[in-house]
């Protein structure tokens, strides 16, 4: 750290700044250094005079408050309102002093969030930087708490990820500070006037997008304290295109990461929090939990694959949970001006089916079994009970990721309400008090003859068993497009999987154990590989390539035989 | 492979990826314009979406600057009301008769609505239509945007 130069064969103002590093003013040491390099390097030739060290320039407490202009939604079904636009503080975001004379970071902290008794605390930052210097305060639209640090910790970041590897950030104008202490707050505009017209960037949006995120994370802060977050990035620019807010990562769980939607006068989702909050949700399941969904359109009528219901389901629960507002909102059209909207705590939503296919089925259940409001429940088990078995059981669970694995595993938790469960379960047309994880007793067959058994038992050399995919209830990620098979190994071996598709038709399949893909089969037509397992139960999932999205012929009824035999 | 779930490598939920294909067919009388079960299912975009299915018919050439017509079909899914369609400022091609889109009051299940949307094509192997529905069902209001892709049929 110490700037040495080559005309002088000791820097003792160096050494003073170095010492300062260490005791940890790290960034005040950068400063100071700034104007010591120009001490230590110029002058020319201090010749044999006293060797004083010049006196460092004294520091200045730089605070404030950080805002960011928030577009409320307007009454139900209005879309956004401009009018009403507010200035709300930006809770724990990372803020840096820079010095407007070369662009360094001078320092760096972020703000408070909460603080008893003290309204005007969330949003305050205090930095301190050298007297004398023109600064600018600049709020980075990330919310970091890492190593040393002990946990809980987190890192989520906007950003634009088609144009640049760091998150966005908003400049304040330059202060100049003094000698004295300085307050300056900071607000981000939004880039829209009172009346709904564009009036410049969009500046507030990834702080708006980052303050839902804050308070998801404090959610589940509440049920487990010590969290570690993997690293998130939440993806906005006003170019991503409307409709298009998912949640995605690798398939191991690696570079989680949301898309959120910023097309004006198509759907822009900044000012969305149960959006945000429902992606969060995905990020929550499927790095703390296990989600074996498979993403895919979906809509409030259509008979989902079971893995889709419930990762739906518990998105949408989640955002009302964490926003504790029952009714999902989702702004779109000209102007941001109408926006479709429901509500969780609906106990019969019109035209939605009710069965575990269904996802209004799915966040019905858990948001009753979350809130206290008395409809036709009787618990309110609030949101830890539902994470105790969303990060043991259903994360651990032989079957796939469905309402059946987690009823089963509540209900064995909370004993004393089994009755009360099955009361809610039940009324969404779920046997639930003979439920196990592969709801193999349920009875709800969608009227159709390919849905039930959901888990078709298969044994090893056992001989063929035939299953159907259909495309009854559409495509791609419908009920029954796909079928699942259960072996059960009682020890290692290598197996071998033949899957026979109709003549003419494309069958593949994975082989799950415990939702991790361990062997699939993709060829065109037929399939037939081998591979190791271990002991245990393994999922075979089948499916017609045309019902299950990997086709370009027509969709329809297609019969798939396996077989698993020793090689 | 299965489009759905691996795509690219990556697992994606509330994702975009749609095929086409037969849906829910629609049983009401159909009125003037192709046969329903001749046209194509316009997939839906990203997070959840309107219970309509949107049909689409195109002619099988189109030509950059050649004015055309895209007929579409609504079919609800459930019975609704305030039925809208829209379409999004796009720039695969210009937009003409129809372009104003359509409301309607009350829509039953399964009943076809049908739109002529005169179309010129600007450019040349790219680009979709996109139609913005949206439809108040029971207490609740939904709304989806499709994509009726343009590309394959242009020529080059």
């Amino acid at each position: 750290m110490c700037y040495k130069p080559s005309h002088r064969n000791s820097c003792r103002e160096c050494r003073v700044r170095d010492a300062r590093i260490a005791s940890g003013f790290r960034g005040v040491a950068l400063a100071v250094g700034l104007v010591a390099i120009h001490s230590c390097g110029g002058g020319g030739g201090g010749g044999d005079g006293p060797d004083l060290a010049p006196t460092p320039a004294p520091n200045v407490a730089l605070t404030g408050r950080i805002f960011y202009e928030r577009v409320p939604l307007s009454a139900t079904g209005r879309g956004l309102d401009y009018a009403a636009i507010v200035a709300e503080p930006a809770r724990g975001v990372l803020v840096e002093a820079i010095n407007t004379a070369n662009g360094s970071v001078i320092t760096t902290t972020s703000t408070l969030t909460t603080c008893a008794g003290d309204i005007s605390c969330p949003g305050r930052y205090t930095l301190t930087v050298p007297a004398n210097t023109s600064v600018q305060v600049r709020v980075r639209a990330e919310m970091v708490r890492a190593a040393p640090e002990p946990l809980p910790r987190w890192r989520f970041s906007v950003r634009d990820i088609d144009t640049s590897p760091t998150p966005f950030v908003y400049d304040s104008p330059a202060i100049q500070v003094g000698t004295s202490a300085v307050t300056s707050d900071v607000t981000i505009p939004s880039g829209w006037s009172n009346s709904g017209q564009s009036v410049g960037i969009r500046h507030a949006a990834p702080f708006a997008i980052l303050d839902t995120v804050y308070r998801s994370y404090q959610f589940i802060l509440a049920v487990e304290p010590n969290a570690d977050f993997p690293a998130l990035t939440l993806d906005w620019s006003s170019l991503n295109l409307g409709f298009d807010t998912f949640y995605t990562s690798e398939l191991n769980g690696s570079n989680p990461r949301i898309v959120i939607s910023g097309e004006v006068n198509v759907d822009t989702d900044e000012y969305d929090p149960h959006v945000v909050a429902h992606e969060f949700g995905h990020y929550i399941e499927n790095q703390f939990s296990r989600s074996d969904s498979i993403g895919g359109p979906h809509s409030i009528t259509q008979l989902l694959d079971p893995r889709v219901a419930f990762g739906e389901g518990f998105g949408y629960a989640f955002a009302a949970m964490v926003l504790n507002d029952p009714v999902a909102r989702d702004s779109f059209g000209n102007r941001q001006g109408n926006d479709s909207f429901f509500s969780v705590e609906e106990n019969a939503p019109a035209g939605a089916p009710r069965g575990w296919y269904g996802e209004a089925s799915n966040w019905i259940i858990l948001w009753d079994l979350f809130d206290s409001a008395s409809d036709f429940d009787d618990v309110a088990f609030g949101f830890g009970p539902i994470w105790q078995v969303l990060r043991g059981s259903q994360r651990d669970t032989e079957a796939l990721t469905t309402v059946f694995p987690f009823i089963r595993a509540l209900k064995e938790q909370n004993a004393a309400f089994a009755a009360q469960i099955d009361a809610i379960v039940t009324r969404q047309s779920i046997a639930s008090s003979v439920i196990d994880d592969y709801g193999t007793l349920e009875i709800n067959d969608a009227d159709e003859p390919h849905v039930l058994p959901i888990y078709t038992p298969i044994v090893l050399d056992g001989g063929p068993v035939t299953v159907t995919s259909i495309n009854t209830f559409g495509t791609p990620n419908k009920l029954s497009n796909a079928r699942f098979l259960r072996l059960n190994l009682p020890a290692a071996r290598t197996v071998r999987f033949q899957i026979t598709a109709d003549p003419g038709r494309d069958a593949d399949a994975y082989v799950y154990r415990r939702g991790a893909v361990v062997a699939s089969g993709e060829l065109l037509g037929n399939d037939d590989f081998s591979t190791a397992l271990n002991a245990g139960t393994h999922i075979i999932e089948v499916y017609d390539c045309d019902n299950g999205g990997c086709g370009t012929g027509v969709a329809q009824a297609s019969n798939i035989t396996v077989t698993v035999s020793t090689n | 492979m299965n489009a759905t779930r691996l795509v690219s490598g990556v697992l994606i939920l509330c994702g975009s990826i749609a095929c086409a294909g037969p849906g829910n067919g629609a049983s009401a009388p159909q009125g003037e314009g192709p046969p329903l079960e001749r046209m194509l299912i316009a997939p839906q975009v990203g997070k959840m979406g309107a219970p309509v299915e949107v049909r689409y018919s195109l002619p099988p050439q189109l030509a950059k600057d050649q004015p055309a017509t895209l007929d579409l079909a609504f079919v609800p899914q459930a019975e609704g009301t305030n039925l809208r369609v829209e379409f999004p400022a796009n720039e695969a091609a210009s937009l003409g008769k129809g372009a104003e889109g359509m409301r309607v009051g009350k829509a039953q299940a399964a009943s076809v609505h049908r739109l002529e949307l005169g179309i010129t094509p600007r450019q040349a192997a790219t680009g979709e239509v996109r139609v913005l529905v949206s439809i108040d069902v029971g207490n609740a209001r939904y709304a989806g945007l499709y994509s009726v892709p343009l590309g394959s049929r242009l020529s080059r």
